[in-house]
């Protein structure tokens, strides 16, 4: 564009927004409250699906070993475990970790232990799952097979909580679909008909300038940058709630 | 300069508007459209800008025809004409002054250079006083000046003007005229719609009448217009 057209496009948004000041502010307001909504859902849905995988993680299957497994049994179990496609990761626990940890976590009450054999708890792997198997149903069946594997006595992990999260994490699925789409869809007519409104107010003004012969460009550009404009005003809001994002404390919530 | 060829216009469901319109207006030329009320002239001139597209039929502007042209290629088109209406289509958030220079604002002139044009063309058409004044501040006859002035404003090869002396008394409408015929003095072409036929006596030099659509006359005369020199 020209400067001249551009001088002129800068002058019509300046003059519009000089002549219907609340035309211009009931636009705006309308389209930040809107969008604001919307933003703030699917921010809350974001920092809901956070705060699940961040439960998801704290997912743990625990496999006890045979006490009479040597080290070289113990290696060559991890290394088969770690090729199961759900493991992310595994630990291996010694007997001696396992007596130290269990100290630790009594604290100052770790006498009761006194007199007892440290060979007392068994080894075991903790075993992370993979995040598209964090599913009770997935869990289950990985379970199943580890309580095939030679060497293996016990397998133990929190059936009920992983069917909860797996229930939570479906209705908060739904939910975002449905109520994100009906939301969606409210902010789009919203939108819509608050910028036909606006445009209905200038009807006069784009007919004029038709019958001018002003380009296409010319005409829209004021309206663009005008939308645009009542647009940007509600951005720094949003910004700041997505900065605000509580995903960071929430991972602190964990079952 | 304009030709129509078997231009024809129906609309939805199946209203005739014109039936089989051949015509040819050279350059210069100071033409009344006549006729009864539904007759089409205003279908005619909107054929003329592209308001509207006929059903059939060719519409030649200086050999271009302008039924295929683009959107682009329209307000290039429109840029080329001036258009007066019975209502002035003035916007009344604008001065008079930024009315007229609207028009050669979205032609690329610079604001200066637009608001030096509109200037002297309002203070030749006797609004020296009234340029910063809003439309709705104006009498009936000011506003007409003014969308004459914005009409003008880009020098254009053809004007149309549709029922301009509708809402003016007969002196206005009589003043009006003779602004028409200055303009027309530059080369303009100018083509009026009107069923005022006292002003048609007076100031037609070719006069074509519509009767449903159809081309009842298409009289030329030479005339002598009072109070014109």
């Amino acid at each position: 564009m020209k400067l001249a057209p551009l001088g002129f496009v800068v002058r019509r948004v300046r003059n519009n927004l000089w002549e219907l000041p609340w035309t211009h502010v009931l636009t705006a307001a309308t389209m930040a409250t809107t969008l604001f909504v919307f933003g703030a859902f699917m921010l809350l849905q974001e920092n809901l699906q956070n705060l699940l995988k961040a439960w998801g993680e704290q997912i743990q299957v625990n496999a006890y070993l045979d006490k009479s497994l040597d080290a070289a049994d113990v290696q060559r179990l991890l290394a088969r475990v770690r090729t199961f496609p759900e493991v992310e990761g595994v630990r291996h626990i010694s007997q001696e970790q396992a007596w130290r940890d269990f100290q630790a976590a009594l604290g100052a009450q770790s006498g009761v232990l006194e007199g007892l054999p440290q060979d007392v708890l068994p080894a075991s792997f903790e075993i992370k799952i993979r995040e598209n198997f964090r599913d009770g149903p997935m869990i289950e069946d990985f379970v199943n097979r580890l309580k095939r594997e030679k060497g293996i006595a016990l397998v133990e992990y929190p059936q009920e909580w992983v069917d909860r999260l797996s229930l939570v994490v479906l209705a908060v699925q739904w939910v975002k679909w449905i109520f994100g789409g009906a939301l969606f869809l409210a902010t789009f007519f919203i939108v819509e008909s608050t910028v036909k409104l606006a445009l209905l107010a200038r009807r006069d003004e784009i007919e004029i300038m038709q019958l001018v012969g002003a380009s296409e460009a010319m005409i829209q550009a004021p309206f663009g940058l005008h939308f645009n404009g009542c647009a940007m005003k509600f951005q720094p809001s949003v910004f700041w709630v997505r900065s605000a994002n509580f995903t960071s404390s929430t991972r602190a919530i964990s079952p | 300069m304009i030709q129509l060829f078997h231009v024809f216009k129906t609309y939805p469901p199946n209203s005739q508007a014109l039936n089989d319109i051949t015509l040819e207006i050279d350059k210069g030329e100071f033409v009344f459209l006549t006729g009864p009320s539904g007759a089409g002239k205003t279908t005619l001139l909107k054929l003329l800008f592209r308001e509207e597209e006929p059903t059939n039929g060719q519409i030649l502007l200086n050999g271009q025809n302008i039924n295929r042209l683009n959107r682009r290629g329209v307000a290039r088109l429109r840029r080329q004409i001036g258009l007066v209406f019975q209502e002035f289509k003035l916007l009344p958030r604008l001065t008079a002054l930024e009315n007229v220079a609207l028009a050669a604002e979205v032609v690329g002139t610079s604001k200066n250079g637009s608001h030096t044009k509109a200037y002297h063309l309002l203070r030749e058409l006797g609004l020296k006083e009234k340029y910063t004044a809003k439309p709705l501040t104006l009498s009936g006859g000011e506003q007409q000046r003014v969308a004459i002035a914005r009409a003008v404003v880009n020098d254009p090869m053809l004007l149309l003007a549709d029922e301009p002396t509708g809402n003016l008394d007969a002196e206005i409408a009589d003043e009006t005229m003779r602004m028409f015929l200055k303009i027309r003095e530059r080369g303009t072409t100018i083509i009026i719609a009107s069923h005022n036929l006292e002003l048609i006596k007076r100031y037609g030099t070719r006069i074509i009448s519509l009767r449903h659509g159809f081309v009842a006359d298409d009289l030329q005369k030479v005339v002598r217009h009072e109070g014109m020199h």
